[in-house]
């Protein structure tokens, strides 16, 4: 990508961010909507907040940019039931999101409407924290100008150049593969030229790199691996924020919630830990929208997306499926078949 | 709001140098008995959180320049995220059931004011109160808390706007920072004898306390960040006639939309205090547990023959943000919250108890105005 089109990037932000604004605002207006969720700015910190709008005046709060982080599509559970089309502004993954809750059918079709964002990917706080040798609690504003961050810190009154935005993405975000949504009903912010050759840019991480990590984790002993995971499940403290934000955790029932029967013990010891987060995974595997939201969520810092990696590498393993989370593609668990030619069927 | 949460009384102090803290340490596990367990700060993967020390591995007095706070509060050294009530055999009808063992006495080393009154809070709820939590009670009892005043505040510091302050005297010992030294001064008479035991029984003159106070006020006038944006007190003036007008405030369903539902910020918090209670049977055999529990879950509140009397989530976030900051402060006097932060930090959609606090605070101004204006 040209430094012309980087120094665009941010011009193409505020357009986009404009552009979500005027079109949630219209269809709120025209009640062609009843409500439209997106992005705002928070009462503090760098990252955006969830935003729920039911008229044309708080869709002026929408934001649109690398600060909006965490999940969309999972709030379109608690809609359901109401009359009504709910739009959602959707980079991604959360486009993924909705497509996993319409598959599921856990969500009617003729309810949602899907308004795309072209996605640079998603800052991690820790990681630009990291970067710049402070806590992430310090970060007080990011903004993105001519492709690096500018982040104000504590104490500050000034922002000071950052490091690229590209430094500091989360891994999920390096090996997204849907900078572009798919299956929207609508792309928002038009020629975006910057944006959009960013967005359309090969992933950082590919699939093979994004595995070696599950390889490694493999090739360790048994004993070696139950301690590596031991180590990291006994900080669990069952507080749920991975399942909760997880738009593949999606069913009526939760069998982590389930009394009669009781899958999962009460005690937060690590035989149960294991259990905990061994059902969740397996419960996504091949249903997983790799969105990164389980990891982005967690209060204590688990490394779940190795978890939901190593699935994905079974199922590529096992089925010869690479992506079952794409249109277009086989999916081998999350789908019935009447002439599936597993034999015991 | 109750300025002696702040000032404290010092039954006498004493200088140490900074740096290795295994001497304080070891005199503190004396006092507090035999088999003494020593708990500090200890960074586990990303997370900080609060580790047993081995004598070799107390940490020393720079970590509390360094460090803000644990991100996990140490709460569970009084309420373990999972604890036995009792255990039962059943050896082919011969049951016998067998209660845990008393708790071991247990030093808390450096926790933060804010932390250390998390505990105030939490003991009149669970003790002082018509209600006597037996385990809470004996765990407590059984500790000594060293509480490390803070030199400087975090950007999700908020203790001043909710009554306390960056070194307000709480727990046994308080440690304030001072220079290349360490002021200690003695709360209790637990905190004495620390002292006792670490100068060899040295009583400090006047002038040691005289300099406490002052070091202790000036570490006091810091603001946080948050606390200069947040004014809360029209919540705790006559917080008792607000209650129904809180309750039916339109907050609920603005806020309340982006709440996951998760447990992050009641299990991250030192002043959540809800608990389940299960059986754990295998076979003849089992334990009956006490493990944490969240009113953000959902099924919190699921009553056998299916009623929820929160079904969604404006009840659940109303409930735990008035309980913290009115149904509380109507009965005690003040805020279910020490402005720790904590929430502010891990929320992982960023709805913590400054933003619903500035809004409940508003909405109290509100119908504060409009009642005069009625008279």
């Amino acid at each position: 990508m040209s430094a012309v089109a980087i120094a665009d990037l941010s011009r193409d932000l505020a357009r986009l961010e404009e552009s979500v604004r005027a079109r949630a605002s219209e269809l709120l207006e025209s009640q062609q909507v009843r409500m439209v969720i997106g992005h705002k700015r928070a009462w503090n910190g760098p990252l955006a907040v969830a935003h729920f709008a039911v008229s044309p005046k708080e869709a002026r709060k929408f934001a649109a940019g690398p600060h909006c982080t965490g999940g969309l599509a999972k709030y379109l559970l608690e809609e359901r039931e109401k009359d009504g089309v709910v739009a959602v502004i959707a980079r991604g993954c959360d486009a993924l999101g909705v497509r996993r809750l319409l598959i599921d059918r856990r969500v009617d079709a003729e309810k949602v409407l899907v308004l795309g964002v072209p996605c640079a990917g998603c800052l991690d706080p820790a990681k630009l924290a990291e970067a710049l040798g402070v806590t992430p609690a310090e970060l007080v504003e990011v903004t993105l100008a001519a492709g690096a961050l500018r982040v104000r810190l504590a104490g500050q009154e000034q922002a000071a150049a950052g490091p690229p935005l590209d430094k500091v993405l989360p891994p999920t975000c390096m090996a997204c593969e849907v900078r572009m949504p798919v299956e929207v009903a609508e792309m928002l912010g038009g020629d975006l030229a910057a944006l959009t050759a960013l967005a359309g840019r090969p992933p950082a991480i590919d699939l093979e790199t994004a595995e070696a990590e599950v390889t490694r984790l493999e090739e360790l002993s048994a004993d070696d691996r139950y301690a590596y995971w031991a180590g990291h499940f006994q900080r669990c403290l069952r507080c749920f924020a991975c399942r909760n934000a997880c738009p593949a955790c999606n069913c009526r029932v939760c069998a982590l919630d389930s009394y009669d029967p009781k899958w999962l013990g009460h005690p937060t010891e690590i035989p149960e830990q294991f259990m905990f987060h061994f059902i969740r995974a397996v419960d996504v595997a091949g249903r997983c929208v790799a969105c990164g939201e389980c990891e982005r969520a967690c209060p204590v810092g688990l490394p779940l997306m190795q978890l939901n990696r190593k699935f994905s590498k079974d199922i590529r393993t096992l089925f010869g499926v690479d992506r079952p989370h794409l249109p277009g593609e086989h999916e081998p668990l999350g789908k019935f078949e009447p002439d599936d030619p597993e034999e015991f069927m | 709001m109750d300025a002696t949460r702040i000032t404290g009384a010092s039954l006498g102090a004493a200088r140490i140098p900074s740096g290795p803290l295994d001497k304080l340490a070891a005199a503190a596990a004396r006092v507090a008995g035999d088999g003494a367990l020593v708990f500090g700060p200890a960074r586990d993967g990303s997370v900080w959180g609060w580790k047993l020390c081995e004598a070799a591995d107390v940490p020393q007095s720079d970590l509390w320049e360094r460090l803000v706070n644990t991100d996990v509060s140490p709460k569970e050294l009084f309420m373990p995220r999972t604890e036995d009530i009792a255990r039962w055999r059943d050896r082919l009808r011969n049951l016998s059931i067998a209660e845990p063992a008393a708790p071991p006495p247990v030093v808390v080393l450096g926790v933060r004011p804010c932390d250390a009154a998390s505990f105030d809070l939490l003991d009149e709820v669970l003790i002082e109160g018509p209600f006597s939590d037996e385990s809470y009670r004996r765990r407590r009892g059984a500790t000594l808390l060293i509480t490390w005043a803070c030199g400087k505040t975090g950007p999700a510091c908020a203790c001043d706007a909710f009554g306390l302050a960056p070194a307000a005297a709480a727990g046994d010992l308080m440690v304030y920072p001072d220079g290349n030294e360490l002021l200690l001064s003695a709360l209790t008479p637990k905190g004495l004898e620390v002292l006792g035991d670490l100068t060899g029984g040295s009583t400090a003159g006047e002038a040691l306390t005289g300099r406490v106070d002052a070091v202790a006020a000036a570490l006091n006038a810091q603001k946080t960040a948050v606390g200069r944006r947040l004014a809360l007190d029209d919540l705790t003036a006559n917080a008792a006639g607000l209650t129904a007008t809180l309750f039916s405030s339109d907050i609920w369903t603005e806020l309340s939309p982006r709440c996951l539902s998760c447990g992050t910020c009641t299990y991250v918090c030192p002043t959540c205090y809800c608990f389940a209670i299960n059986d754990e049977p295998r076979g003849g055999d089992g334990r009956r547990i006490r493990t944490w529990d969240s009113c953000q879950f959902k099924e919190f509140l699921s009553m056998a023959g299916g009623h929820n009397p929160r079904p969604s989530k404006v009840e659940r976030v109303r409930q735990r943000f008035m309980h913290k900051l009115n149904y509380h402060p109507e009965r005690y006097g003040k805020f279910l919250c020490v402005g720790c932060g904590r929430c502010i930090v891990s929320c992982p959609v960023g709805l913590h108890v400054a933003e619903v606090g500035e809004a409940l605070s508003r909405a109290a101004a509100a119908a504060v105005s409009a009642a005069k204006g009625g008279e």
